[in-house]
């Protein structure tokens, strides 16, 4: 039997064919992700390499100080796509009629912002084991990082059990707003409750770090930064493509 | 100074690195994977059809 003769079929034939062109463009801008994650990929290999065979040995810690190289950039990257996230979720309140637009792009920023957060807390753990002497303490910055993860994976979480997607949207954007004021909490909270972890390394009036030190982890939190980059376009483009399956899919019944 | 308790600080430093590694490899893997199978279904479905080709569909191809 053949399909589609009527002129209803004809109708959603040309309506789907209308998005061809759309749907095209995505696919080439996930084609162009694949290139920017290998340079990061590659950016970042050559910053571990420094950190880990070029710059000198700690006089304190040893040789154990160089998980600064990873645990530093994924904490910061953590900082930058929860706030990110949170940023595109402001403008999707803000102007309603972008909020479907700026909710995928702050749900891929939040991923991208979680997965940071739970390495920050991983390798952070793996550090404070040889230089305190414990896996995990209940210390400001940790508690306040452990929280702002916690309120990322409800994020998340709240978004599986939202079926409605326009209060999906509402709450979702809500809740990285919530994600984001932990931002500064932990960031000032070395300063303002003085307990196990260490201060800021790097501070406007000092720096405790040699020069080689600093290019090494300013290299690699560039480096880190540019991955996590490459992550949200891989992550917003896959979220892009997977909204526009399901719309052609409930375009055709 | 240093602790290591009964481990080499080997351990804690490629432990730190591998992780990540691991973590940020698995989560661009999975999510590149999905955006394939999602891009494939958008191809297999019929979706990125081009006007012309739509029209020969109707001649008969999605017999």
């Amino acid at each position: 039997m053949t399909q589609g003769q009527g002129p209803e079929h004809k109708a959603l034939q040309k309506h789907l064919s209308q998005r061809a062109p759309q749907l095209e463009t995505l696919l080439r801008a996930a084609r162009r992700d694949r290139w920017i994650l290998l340079v990061a990929a590659v950016a970042l290999a050559m910053g571990w390499a420094a950190g880990l065979f070029w710059v000198g040995a700690d006089t304190d810690q040893g040789e154990v100080y160089r998980i600064i190289y990873v645990h530093v950039p994924v904490a910061w990257n953590s900082f930058l796509w929860v706030m990110v996230g949170a940023a595109f979720a402001s403008w999707g309140l803000a102007r309603r009629e972008r909020l479907p637009s700026m909710d995928l792009s702050s749900q891929a920023a939040l991923e991208v912002g979680t997965v940071f957060a739970a390495l920050s807390l991983v390798t952070g753990m793996i550090w404070g084991r040889p230089t305190w002497g414990v896996w995990w303490d209940w210390d400001p910055r940790l508690v306040s990082t452990l929280v702002m993860f916690l309120v990322c994976m409800g994020y998340h979480l709240l978004r599986s059990f939202t079926p409605d997607a326009r209060a999906r949207r509402v709450v979702a954007a809500g809740v990285a707003l919530l994600a984001a004021l932990n931002v500064p909490i932990v960031y000032y909270s070395v300063n303002i409750w003085r307990s196990i972890h260490q201060p800021q390394t790097f501070s406007r009036s000092q720096t405790a770090a040699s020069s080689d030190v600093v290019a090494t982890l300013f290299f690699n939190v560039f480096a880190m930064i540019v991955l996590g980059y490459a992550l949200y376009r891989v992550r917003r483009g896959g979220l892009s493509l997977s909204s526009a399956l399901e719309q052609a899919r409930q375009d055709r019944g | 100074m240093a602790d290591y308790g009964n481990l080499s600080w080997h351990v804690y430093l490629w432990a730190a690195y591998l992780v990540t590694g691991v973590g940020l490899g698995g989560f661009a893997w999975r999510s590149l994977r999905r955006r394939t199978e999602d891009a494939a279904a958008l191809e297999s479905e019929g979706f990125l059809q081009a006007p012309q080709a739509t029209k020969q569909g109707d001649m008969g191809e999605r017999s």
